[in-house]
């Protein structure tokens, strides 16, 4: 980065933070604290979900996700259309009925104290190593770029986040958020564009997604009835509806976006316009993942994407004992590549002349130049790990950041930095202002001090906010991750929300059973999803749809022992 | 003072009522899925 990149990445995020800041600084109420103005037009809102969701690891991991995986990923997505419908006409309305701060206070006007506790205990559980998941990702990037060490990265940061949510509040969140994800989809825009005008100029858009469809990256469609396989069109459809149900209709960081709507109407058209946005914002995220594999086709990819395993390699190039076997590698792996490239060539030439038979030809001698790169890569991994085994080679989060450092120019490079540490910003805000507003409205004001005053709970707020922003800190420093950075923080969502999802869908259809019924049945439902988890393998997509139908069933079994002697339905 | 009907509609130019708003989305959707499959047949 030179002093370009610098001066754009500070400008812009130091801008929109102090923006944040100033815009509410008369806001010194609990509830425009909480709440937001009550002002907030449908499309802000919509803006603040969507901000909310697309965190640094969206737009950082998930290009790698698609030049790794292709499109299928986008079929986790297919769910948010009907999740947001649902909630739009049942969750929505009754939120702002009863004009709640959280969604679990609705769980002890519907149930009984335990049942809100536990469902937000559920929530500070997962939303709090979620939190610390997300810290993760940005600190990636810094460490990359600046070549710090990932531990004060991290620190860094966090502190950083901490320190604007505290200050912020729900209005802060909601205002940053906006122009954040206009720095965002610039810094975004750049880069596809910049991709685009780099790829070979004789290779069409439709020469392009041939090469792309011939190494299966289009496959976002996949009709397979197989529950072992991650990613198809059903589990996306009926897991991936429940696992959106939970995370926008029973996650306090969503919930308490759409809430700061002055009405139904803009909080409902908020939801609709993600539920629109949704897919073809990821759909471009994946794309310009399958446009650098494209890419990558044509120019020389290094052997490793990521910056620990390239520095290892690079420092063992002087000390030919160490460096033999990978130099080696490296010098394959380039002539593999060679290979594959004159074969992408020769296939052009021949789909130009209209020689389908030399076309197939030399599209199969170029995917078997592919196939045999990628096994040289993981032979050198594996010979990477041997040498160093504090070295975890996971390349899918460092596909883009590699190719934003190689290829982009300066200024774009500072402007693309800075798109991230936005998403970073925007999401971290979000879920430290749900943590600590959970925290004091949910536990502080129910278990600790029942008569707080609102100036009280405001204090108690900005100082839980703190503390969760500490505790995603510490989280953060002892992460190991074995997945990719977007599965592991969907993974982790899917253990928790299907019984989080559950309480609400109990309380909003089956008015026979109560509180007690409930509460024993999502505890069992949860060591059930537990133990599941561990023992079957089929994808993380279907545990929201196994976690809510097991709380809904056992809650109906239990109350039939128990009987009638509860008040089912309360007054609300 | 709100009536009923103002229950039923958006107050945008199109899709005028909530119904309407969901189908559209439901609509927009099937769109998305018709190209992804398009997408893969016409590029394998």
């Amino acid at each position: 980065m030179n002093g370009l990149d610098i001066f754009l990445l500070i400008t812009s995020i130091a801008a929109i933070a102090f923006y944040g800041v100033w815009h509410t600084r008369s806001r010194r109420d609990l509830n425009s604290y909480v709440r937001g103005s009550d002002h907030t037009p449908w499309w802000v809102i919509g803006i603040s979900v969507m901000a909310t969701q697309a965190s640094a690891i969206t737009f950082l991991s998930t290009p790698g996700q698609g030049y790794l995986g292709g499109l299928g990923f986008l079929q986790v997505y297919f769910g948010v259309p009907i999740a947001m419908i649902v909630i739009s006409l049942f969750f929505l309305p009754i939120f702002h009925k009863l004009h709640v701060y959280t969604a679990y206070e609705y769980l002890e006007k519907r149930f009984d104290r335990k049942t809100r506790l536990f469902g937000a205990g559920l929530f500070l559980l997962q939303r709090g190593i979620g939190a610390g998941l997300t810290i993760y990702a940005p600190a990636i990037v810094l460490s990359t770029v600046f070549g710090w060490s990932l531990q004060w990265t991290i620190i860094a940061a966090g502190t950083i986040v901490m320190i604007y949510t505290v200050l912020g509040g729900t209005d802060a969140v909601t205002v940053t958020q906006k122009y954040q994800m206009g720095v965002i989809f610039i810094g975004m825009t750049a880069a596809a564009c910049i991709l685009m005008s780099k790829l070979p100029p004789d290779l069409s858009i439709v020469d392009a997604l041939g090469v792309a469809g011939g190494f299966q990256k289009l496959n976002a469609s996949n009709f397979s009835p197989s529950i072992h396989e991650r990613y198809t069109f059903w589990s996306g459809l009926l897991g991936g509806t429940f696992l959106m149900l939970s995370y926008f209709g029973a996650d306090q960081s969503q919930v308490q976006r759409y809430l700061s709507g002055d009405s139904v109407r803009e909080s409902r058209l908020g939801l609709l316009f993600n539920a629109i946005c949704k897919i073809p914002m990821q759909f471009c995220i994946l794309m310009l993942g399958v446009m650098i594999f494209v890419f990558y086709q044509f120019n020389q990819p290094p052997l490793f994407f990521d910056a620990a395993s390239n520095q290892y390699l690079e420092s063992r190039k002087g000390d030919p004992t160490h460096a033999q076997n990978l130099l080696k590698y490296e010098t394959q792996f380039k002539e593999t590549h060679a290979q594959g490239k004159q074969h992408l060539e020769n296939w052009l030439k021949a789909r130009r002349e209209k020689n389908e038979q030399a076309a197939t030809a030399e599209f199969v001698g170029a995917a078997m130049a592919q196939q045999e790169g990628e096994k040289i890569r993981k032979a050198a991994a594996q010979e990477l790990s041997t040498q160093n085994t504090e070295i975890k080679t996971n390349s899918a989060d460092y596909v883009f950041i590699t190719f934003i450092l190689r290829e982009l120019p300066h200024g774009a490079i500072g402007l693309l930095v800075a798109a991230f540490f936005a998403a970073a910003l925007a999401s971290k805000a979000a879920e430290l202002n749900a943590l600590g507003t959970c925290t004091t409205i949910d536990f502080y004001r129910v278990l600790i001090k029942r008569q707080a005053t609102d100036e009280e709970c405001l204090v108690a707020t900005k100082c839980f906010t703190a503390l969760w922003g500490a505790a995603a800190i510490a989280i953060a420093l002892f992460a190991q991750l074995s997945e990719n950075l977007i599965q592991a923080v969907n993974i982790l969502g899917s253990i928790f929300y299907g019984v989080l999802l559950g309480l609400f869908v109990v309380g909003f259809f089956i008015r026979r059973v109560g509180g007690t019924a409930l509460f024993w049945a999502a505890l069992v439902a949860q060591l059930l999803v537990f133990v599941l988890y561990y023992k079957l393998t089929i994808s993380y997509l279907w545990y929201p749809l196994i976690g809510c139908a097991a709380c809904v069933v056992f809650s109906l079994v239990i109350q039939i022992f128990l009987g009638d002697k509860e008040n089912k339905v309360k007054p609300a | 003072m709100i009536s009923a009907d103002d229950d039923k509609l958006t107050g945008l130019p199109f899709p005028k009522t909530w119904n309407g708003a969901y189908v559209f989305v439901l609509i927009n959707f099937a769109g998305w899925i018709i190209l992804l499959v398009a997408l893969r047949l016409f590029t394998q």
